[in-house]
């Protein structure tokens, strides 16, 4: 019965095959949106300014974002709630509170991120920033409001394809491949407060905290159930994978181009010019369309995101298909994001290559509190019932909160010294 | 002032009365010497009262090896700036597992998610207020608004001072956002598994209007969501289907098995299961329908044949026909054997032995006739009908026109096939108008 054997291991595959993309998502959507503006900005940065020297970062760094993400996926899984949710019903609301405001806050610096994305990239254009920025503020608002986010969201995630731009320069640039190989095994470190703070926006940026509460809403949203999430987890590591791939591409592009012949991104043409290898003049309107791509996807999701999981957390109603006198905390807080994150940018003279890397080192600051939070909910017996963490998990997790704190403090003191 | 008490004393009485558990849960336990025991922990209460009273409470020593103790709400002695008990610290053990309850005030009511039957929302609980019987406490209202979230803050004297400097008539000083506890379900999970607590009966839940308990359903957490949506009976479940947005109806689906899911199409009315059913794939239509009742299933895929704007697609298959050889009579006793599960009967349709349309009779007109008269006499002077290809925007004009309430379909020979409702009609309309379902739009 040899043949019989491997037609039903053949259509267990299939079967296997169809729940996994059904389930599937998630784990990428999130995974896209985090190769946000601050996200090519940082990577670009950090390769044009360090060369290879950063890279070994990117195999802890995507061992500890599929951990975290995983947690969020399980947490979403087996109790069907939101993150925000959780923390209200286990912490009471004095904690939930400020835990929103901080929360608030962090995604701010990330709103204003990505508007200043968007703004570069038109600046790229020739468009001015007191052009594009009102546009895209009105359409990002109208477009979340009418509730036709989930049509464009398609186009969006295609058009992250263009990332592939970077894995193709990446190749073509012909680097030394041992070098990159050794570079990524070979941990390097300084004092030096710039690289303490490029290291900090690198680990901001991949690991940033707003993804781990949009990861376990979508989970939940997307109603996956505990015996399908063996594949929800195969999701994460995929989406954690190619993150960190583009990352590591992006760094190799920088580094074989601007490191190379000395050039220091001071705005996004600079940093554009890492594709000229691949796009030779074009490469301008190729990273800028892309960088506008990147921005403006997660300028919807950012806002959205935070307005609902505070209102969750605070016990407000929230939906965009709720009318504005029956949320009207989701829509001020949703329309203030927006308000301001665009409204920073405007004003004139601002660096927006620094905006981008400093919001994404805040995310480092920020991060550990929400691992806290984290930590202690999965390992709670009667929420996680047999699906708490490992000790394995467990110990990544707390040492990437000490070790997030350290580097904090270590940036905050080095930095003090060289000023004095 | 008979009695001495002026209105201020009246109000600061009525205020002792209740106690917020927000302070309680601050307090300090000491024992009978007023040494400190241990701080509040938890209450917990019986269940299968309306209103839950106070049984034992829990309370706990250590911030990291916490170790906890139970005790009989009989050990204490007074509520005061701290909890006084009558017994010696002595006396009380302490172990580091709480023990098992079955309802918790701070667990299952604090801070989470209950189901307010009176407002038909989900809410979030941000206070619980005890009512002061003798020593014991009952709870009464749980707090939902803005107050009770600032109370918790520590924030609700300098808000409260501000807002009076702004307009010290603001409702928002005159009015606490509470709801009576008999009005609310808390939907807490047992730790023993995915149970829900009912401590309502179901009527409460039944009282409120199927579109709201489809949004509250929805705004409840997948587990929940089900075991709510799974508490109901069929009847109000199919209602509760009918009434979702088609992608609340697919999320649903999803959790349903496939039985449960054509026991509810079947209880739906065909025109609204066909709107639903369209929107399937046709594989999973064909497998649902395979285990819907087969007259209702062959009714189901005849209206799943014709496009959803036409006539054919809009009308409903429910209405009431007689024999153009019947009386009055005979057609009210057919109307009262055969329509108690319509949705609306205004209009009886007269048609001959092929089934084709004569006439069109209303129960009103019926009503005055004498029983013996044949229908015919009292059919409308014109009948007016469609075609099973005509389209809404046409049909609305027609019932518009002749202001009716429903209007026949029919088929090239006359054949009557189905009957539009106005508010099929309406929905058709509003949508287009809209340009968007018009179940998304809430409160119309």
């Amino acid at each position: 019965m040899q043949s019989g054997l491997g037609i039903q291991r053949r259509s267990v595959f299939w079967r296997n095959l169809f729940i996994f993309l059904s389930v599937m998502g998630p784990g990428l959507i999130t995974a896209n949106v985090d190769n946000d503006a601050g996200g090519i900005t940082t990577y670009s940065v950090a390769g044009a300014h360090f060369g290879y020297s950063l890279l070994w970062i990117f195999i802890p760094l995507a061992i500890v974002l599929v951990i975290i993400q995983e947690m969020c996926s399980r947490m979403g899984v087996v109790t069907g709630k939101g993150l925000a949710d959780l923390i209200r019903e286990r912490f009471g609301v004095r904690i939930t509170f400020y835990a929103m405001i901080i929360f608030i806050f962090s995604n701010l610096t990330n709103t204003i991120a990505e508007f200043s994305g968007i703004a570069a990239s038109c600046e790229i254009f020739g468009i001015s920033r007191y052009v594009s920025l009102p546009i895209s503020a009105v359409l990002v608002w109208w477009v979340v409001v009418k509730g036709t986010y989930k049509s464009v969201e398609k186009v969006f995630l295609a058009a992250c394809l263009l990332y592939l731009a970077y894995v193709a320069t990446g190749f073509l640039v012909k680097p030394q491949w041992t070098d990159v190989g050794l570079a990524m095994i070979t941990p390097q470190f300084s004092f030096e407060p710039v690289y303490l703070l490029i290291m900090m926006g690198l680990i901001g940026t991949t690991i940033a905290p707003w993804m781990q509460f949009y990861q376990q809403s979508s989970v939940v949203e997307k109603g996956i159930k505990l015996k399908n999430y063996k594949f929800a987890r195969l999701d994460v590591i995929i989406g954690g994978i190619i993150v960190n791939i583009i990352a590591i591409f992006i760094i190799i592009s920088c580094a074989a181009t601007l490191f190379k012949s000395g050039i220091r991104i001071e705005t996004a043409k600079d940093a554009a010019l890492a594709l000229k290898p691949l796009a030779g003049r074009y490469c301008s309107a190729l990273f800028a369309f892309g960088l506008l791509n990147a921005s403006l996807f997660a300028a919807m999701i950012l806002p959205l995101a935070t307005a609902y999981s505070v209102c969750e957390g605070l016990g407000w109603e929230a939906g965009v298909d709720k009318r504005m006198k029956e949320a009207p905390q989701f829509y001020f807080l949703f329309t203030a994001l927006i308000v301001v994150g665009a409204g920073v940018i405007m004003f004139p003279n601002l660096n927006l290559i620094m905006v981008m890397l400093l919001s994404q080192a805040a995310n480092a600051v920020f991060l550990p509190f929400v691992l806290v939070f984290m930590l202690i909910l999965i390992n709670d017996k009667r929420l996680m019932g047999d699906y708490c963490n490992s000790r394995f998990y467990n110990i990544v997790v707390w040492a990437t909160v000490v070790l997030l704190i350290a580097l904090t403090t270590a940036f905050a003191v080095t930095a003090f010294i060289a000023r004095n | 002032m008979t009695d001495g008490m002026n209105i201020d004393e009246i109000k600061t009485r009525a205020r002792e009365m209740f106690v917020n558990f927000s302070e309680i849960l601050g307090k300090r336990v000491k024992d009978m010497d007023g040494v400190f025991v241990g701080d509040v922990w938890d209450i917990s209460a019986k269940v299968g009262e309306v209103y839950p009273k106070s049984d034992e409470l829990i309370i706990s020593v250590g911030r990291f090896r916490r170790t906890y103790a139970a005790l009989q709400w009989s050990k204490i002695a007074r509520i005061e700036d701290s909890i006084f008990l009558n017994v010696k610290k002595r006396e009380i053990k302490f172990s580091p597992e709480a023990k098992q309850y079955e309802f918790l005030f701070k667990r299952d009511v604090l801070d989470q998610q209950v189901v307010d039957t009176f407002n038909h929302k989900v809410r979030r609980v941000n206070d619980v207020h005890f009512l002061r019987v003798n020593n014991e406490l009952v709870i009464a209202h749980v707090e939902i608004g803005t107050r009770g979230l600032l109370r918790r803050l520590g924030w609700e004297k300098p808000v409260d001072m501000a807002v009076s400097l702004v307009n010290k008539n603001s409702p928002y000083l005159k009015q606490d956002d509470v709801v009576s506890w008999k009005y609310i379900q808390p939907v807490s999970l047992s730790s023993a598994g995915m149970t829900m607590k009912l401590s309502l009966t179901e009527k409460q839940l039944l009282s409120i209007p199927p579109a709201d308990l489809g949004d509250m359903i929805f705004d409840l957490d997948v587990n929940h969501r089900m075991v709510l949506f799974r508490s109901l009976d069929l009847k109000t479940k199919s209602k509760v289907f009918e009434h979702l947005t088609p992608e609340e109806q697919k999320t649903l689906l999803r959790d349903l098995d496939k039985k449960e899911a054509a026991l509810i199409i079947s209880h739906m009315p065909p025109d609204e299961a066909t709107d639903f059913l369209e929107r399937l794939p046709r594989a999973s239509v064909a497998n649902l329908l395979t285990l819907v009742e087969s007259a209702r299933a062959k009714k189901l895929s005849t209206l799943l044949g014709y496009s959803s704007d036409s006539a054919g697609g809009l009308m409903t298959t429910e209405f009431v026909s007689v024999p153009e050889t019947a009386t009055a009579g005979d057609a009210i006793e057919f109307i009262k054997s055969k329509t108690r599960e319509f949705e609306s009967v205004f209009y009886i349709y007269i048609v001959d032995d092929k089934n084709r349309l004569k006439g069109i009779t209303a129960i009103r007109l019926l009503l005055f006739a004498a029983p013996g008269d044949n229908i015919l006499k009292t059919a409308f002077p014109s009948t007016v009908y469609v075609h099973l290809r005509d389209s809404a925007r046409e049909v609305a004009y027609l019932m518009d026109r002749y202001k009716v309430s429903a209007i026949p379909v029919v088929d090239e020979r006359k054949v009557l096939q189905g009957i539009i409702t106005s508010d099929d009609i309406l929905s058709q309309v509003i949508a287009i108008a809209w340009r968007r379902r018009p179940k998304n739009i809430k409160g119309v």
